[in-house]
């Protein structure tokens, strides 16, 4: 998996391409915890993830914590949906 | 149970590295990562991510045994540590996973489900992966037999 950030002013963007399961989601964890831990403003832009596995989930709700509510996901694909829609995500993430 | 040569050869491939998969996970090295520990029942379908295991372990494929029910198991060494077996019945398009380990007795489906209605703040982080396997498959046992964790899961075809 590959995770681009992109910032722009306070708002930040990463773009997620290839697979968050538990091999790639402690990358993203720590991308998230150290890296850009004082944003408030997160955009996930999941073009590009192709499946997602509790571990990404798991990664994705201390996200949405971290980052009071602030966080939203775009370009949700159809298989990661589903497992949103599965696990009850879809209804507390923000997806546009 | 395949007749098919080259669903053979990707069967091999699927039940050998699932097979190690599950030894490392009973080696109880993810123990104390609550996650991970079921998490790679989910996985199945991440064959391709294995595929380079599978092939370096050719040579557990060659011992691999195949017992009277249809279940294969892996070789005779890695018996206590852990084993996953594949089942194929092609009468009910049913496909069985069965993984043992020799572990302390440990149910996973006792976990109970994450309430998946409740907000952010008070949803826990973690134990999606047992409910993504509930959901996922048609069914899923488990058993405690003769000093073994015996869980089940079937997906029909």
């Amino acid at each position: 998996m590959t995770i681009e950030i992109k910032r722009h002013a306070e708002e930040i963007t990463i773009e997620l391409v290839g697979r968050l399961d538990t091999a790639t989601a402690p990358a993203l964890d720590m991308t998230i915890s150290e890296d850009i831990a004082d944003t408030r403003r997160l955009t996930l832009d999941l073009k590009g993830l192709e499946y997602i596995s509790s571990a990404g989930l798991r990664v994705l709700l201390g996200a949405q914590k971290r980052t009071k509510g602030a966080m939203k996901l775009i370009h949700v694909g159809e298989a990661v949906m589903a497992v949103l829609e599965m696990t009850g995500f879809a209804d507390i993430l923000t997806i546009e | 149970m395949v007749k098919n040569r080259t669903a053979q050869l990707i069967f091999r491939t699927i039940y050998c590295t699932l097979g190690l998969v599950g030894c490392v996970a009973s080696l109880g090295i993810f123990d104390n990562v609550d996650l991970i520990r079921w998490d790679f029942y989910v996985h199945f379908t991440n064959i391709s991510n294995f595929l380079c295991l599978g092939v370096m372990l050719a040579a557990l494929i060659a011992t691999a045994k195949r017992r009277e029910d249809g279940f294969v198991r892996t070789a005779p060494l890695l018996k206590f540590i852990g084993m996953l077996g594949i089942g194929l019945d092609y009468e009910s398009r049913t496909l069985t996973f069965r993984l043992t380990d020799r572990g302390v007795p440990f149910d996973p489906l006792q976990r109970p489900d994450p309430d998946v209605t409740l907000s952010v703040e008070d949803r826990e982080i973690g134990g999606l992966g047992i409910f993504i396997a509930k959901k996922t498959m048609d069914s899923v046992t488990y058993a405690f037999e003769q000093g073994e964790n015996i869980l089940t899961m079937t997906k029909n075809m």
